[in-house]
């Protein structure tokens, strides 16, 4: 194989080895930075509260608030970083844990000591399976039942249909609720009655059909990174939780969207809340779809319309959402007909002039805000941010750009190539008002140090081919590569770039290739220098007749 | 080529027996950790020492091979006999696939029967042990890539300094990526690409 093809077959195999260890090293310092601006948010900042007494009306909101009021907090939990969601502790932890749940997702339930008790959905029938051992029998005997559209059986049977990529929740009161996209309604699953069965939901209606639900029930997601903290509640108090009791359930939407869902009529019962999306450090608020959020949870309540309180009814939600960085948490209340009726979003205390020595206190701001600009610390933690995403190779970055909108929220924390949490991305999200020029205005002026750096590594590396006699159209390619691919296409060519010392041209007097036939700077050939012997000899002895001397071996064998 | 991958293993046996060594020892721990009820504490030994030490057994397996043919110019003496450069690489890294699947391969069997124990992952223990059985081995090989690509040098201070750089960021791609599809992928694009730098580096050196 010769040296071109070589190459050829080497160039890309440097440039993917030094693109797949210079992004896995930027990773670890961009997860390193990302971990040090957590730090800088004190506890009071990880917090926020809400207090919807209002929604009682004025007259009760006085009388039962001094009494016993109703405050919902909600924290960012200070012990487990959205940055420690790597790969590997999202594998294990189920493992770890002895939760099934967490490793396969059509297990809903499953008893931890014991293989036959577990509700999961099997996608090959499409029913639901529920298997237990019967109570009081000696030789524990397993029921095992299946649940389709049409009906509950013993064994898997075609007459109780069969359910399509079903959206389920776990078994609430002896009712599991489905809902099933193709069939486009709800089903109860009563799987503990006396008499199990299957109630069959109407047909959505034509507003309704349009959505998508993606959770039903108990509405969470990575629950180990925020906490919504209930105040304890008295006997005589007009509000409780759970609200999973009562006659509805919260169905979320994948817009964001949640509905209240009537367990009774099985159809929608009303508008409930939505998901918020906490402010990010750049741009307005963005969309507050489950994907964007890196954390969510929903806490519905029921409040006593009466005094004592013996009417229970909905009494609203709270919602709480984390952003993708793990920086801002915001808190919303909404009442029973789906109106926000208290905000609370998580805020730092920012210090007027912390040069001058003056610790004055001032006004509150944006936790995520103060994070990356204003907290002591955080505007050098931005900057070498910044500078990490530079040293990333252009292509990816733009990449970030344009997949900015369609990350899912946690995935940042797991990308060594792409960045959805990098300044680009953040512009993508959060400047969708603006217009497209001045979006890519922006994202070009996170990405200028970046092109600086390529544009000196370009220069360099343009002066080094021409000394080296590359010709022009290697060294446009070699340029564009770099200006596209960042540092490991220089490594690539540092690497594979033509060796040799340099000789002196006896034309322009410049250096040139000496493997070469031609000067690689004015093309003139080698002069070679005509190779007339001398007519002078050095001898060390008196000079012979050389012809008439005898050859050595004529000598030898005349002298034995 | 037999001779060759047989010379290569002889050459590097303290590195294979040592491997060896690590998988019975860990062997002998998971099956004490699940019969007398200490799994949990031997999970975080076998997690703690002996995985680090076998990945750096591969490490120092693929170093070895290139450093000692660096240093002692091992394959310039080959190459006067009827052997090019590009076999003898070849048969130094089936050396060290072979060495990495004859250590893993062992641990994923007792891995599964080991699994047959707990009923709550008895349905899953094949996909449990295939996804980590795929994900050890290709991470396991890119240690003894890394090893490679860092033992070609006669500098001991870059073979330490580089080698431990190069095995932190190939070992943390295991880390960031999970087990699984992701990291496979990631794996075993690290691997073909470092292995073709290795032979490139390799087969361009003068004799």
């Amino acid at each position: 194989m010769d040296t071109r093809r070589r190459n050829l077959i080497a160039i890309p195999a440097i440039c993917v080895t030094g693109m797949v260890l210079l992004c896995t090293g930027l990773f670890w310092a961009r997860t390193y930075c990302a971990a040090q601006r957590d730090s800088l948010l004190g506890r009071s900042a990880r917090g926020a509260s809400v207090s919807p007494m209002r929604i009682l009306g004025p007259s009760r909101a006085v009388d039962v608030g001094a009494a016993s009021p109703l405050i919902v907090t909600a924290e960012i939990n200070p012990y487990d970083l959205p940055q420690a969601q790597l790969g590997i502790a999202r594998y294990l932890r189920p493992l770890w844990r002895r939760s099934i749940e967490g490793y396969d997702r059509n297990v809903y339930w499953q008893d931890v000591w014991s293989k036959d008790d577990v509700l999961r959905y099997d996608p090959s029938l499409g029913l639901f399976v529920y298997q237990r051992i019967a109570k009081g029998v000696a030789d524990a005997e397993v029921i095992t039942k299946y649940a389709g559209p049409e009906g509950i059986a013993d064994e898997p049977d075609g007459r109780i249909g069969r359910f399509v990529s079903p959206i389920a929740g776990g078994i609430q009161e002896r009712t599991q609720v489905v809902y099933d996209p193709r069939l486009k309604r709800f089903f109860a699953i009563e799987w503990d009655a006396e008499t199990p069965g299957v109630r069959k939901g109407p047909e959505l209606s034509k507003d309704a059909v349009e959505r998508e639900p993606v959770q039903v029930g108990v509405i969470w997601k990575n629950s180990n990174l925020i906490r919504i903290n209930l105040p304890s509640r008295q006997s005589a108090t007009p509000w409780r939780v759970p609200y999973w009791r009562a006659d509805h359930v919260l169905v979320l939407d994948a817009s964001g969207r949640i509905d209240r869902l009537d367990l009774r009529t099985l159809d929608y019962a009303g508008f409930a809340g939505r998901l918020s999306s906490p402010i990010p450090p750049i741009g307005d608020m963005g969309t507050a779809r489950p994907m964007d959020l890196a954390a969510y949870g929903v806490c519905g309540f029921e409040i006593a319309w009466d005094d004592p309180p013996t009417q229970w009814g909905y009494g609203g939600c709270a919602v709480a959402s984390l952003a993708r960085d793990g920086l801002a948490l915001r808190l919303e209340y909404f009442d029973p007909n789906g109106q926000t009726a208290a905000v609370g979003a998580t805020t730092a205390t920012a210090y007027d002039d912390p040069r001058a020595g003056v610790v004055r206190l001032g006004r509150p701001v944006d936790s995520a805000k103060a994070a990356y600009f204003l907290l002591p610390g955080a505007r050098g933690l931005t900057w070498m941010k910044l500078l990490l995403e530079n040293l990333h190779p252009p292509v990816l970055v733009l990449a970030s750009y344009f997949g900015g909108p369609h990350f899912e929220a946690t995935s940042g924390y797991r990308s060594i190539f792409l960045l959805p949490d990098s300044f680009v991305a953040m512009v993508a999200r959060g400047c969708r008002g603006e217009e497209a020029w001045k979006r890519f205005f922006w994202t070009l002026g996170y990405m200028l140090p970046g092109l600086f750096l390529l544009g000196l590594l370009g220069d360099k590396l343009n002066r080094e081919a021409i000394r080296m006699g590359v010709p022009r159209n290697v060294r446009k390619a070699w340029i564009l590569a770099t200006m596209f691919l960042g540092l490991p296409a220089y490594i690539a060519y540092r690497m594979t770039r033509p060796n040799g010392s340099l000789v002196t041209c006896s034309n322009c007097g410049q250096g040139r290739r000496a493997d070469q036939d031609k000067c690689h700077r004015c093309c003139s050939v080698w002069e070679v220098p005509e190779l007339t012997p001398p007519a002078w000899r050095v001898v060390c002895a008196p000079e012979q007749d050389l012809d008439n001397a005898p050859a050595p071996a004529q000598e030898t064998r005349q002298s034995a | 080529m037999f001779t060759l991958i047989r010379r290569e293993i002889a050459d590097n046996l303290f590195y294979v027996a040592g491997a060896g060594i690590v998988v019975v020892f860990t062997i002998w721990l998971w099956s004490y950790g699940v019969f007398w009820a200490q799994e949990p504490e031997m999970t975080g030994v076998v997690a703690g020492f002996v995985i680090p030490a076998l990945l750096l057994g591969y490490f120092g397996l693929g170093a070895s091979q290139m450093y000692g043919d660096r240093a002692h110019k091992i394959s310039t003496l080959l190459c006067t006999l009827a052997v090019t450069r590009n076999r003898i690489f070849a048969a130094r890294v089936v050396a060290g696939g072979l060495t990495v699947l004859a250590t893993i391969l062992p641990l994923a069997v007792t891995g599964l029967i080991l699994l047959e124990s707990s009923p709550l992952f008895a349905p899953y223990r094949g996909r449990i042990v295939g996804e980590m059985t795929t994900t050890a081995v290709l991470a396991g090989f890119a240690c003894y890539c890394m090893g490679l690509l860092s033992g070609w040098t006669a500098s001991r201070v870059w073979l330490l300094a580089g080698g431990t750089v190069l095995l932190t960021l190939a070992l943390s791609i295991v880390v960031v990526k999970g087990v699984g599809i992701e990291a496979v992928v990631v794996l075993l694009l690290l691997i073909t690409a470092s292995l073709v730098v290795v032979w490139y580096r390799f087969v361009s050196t003068p004799l």
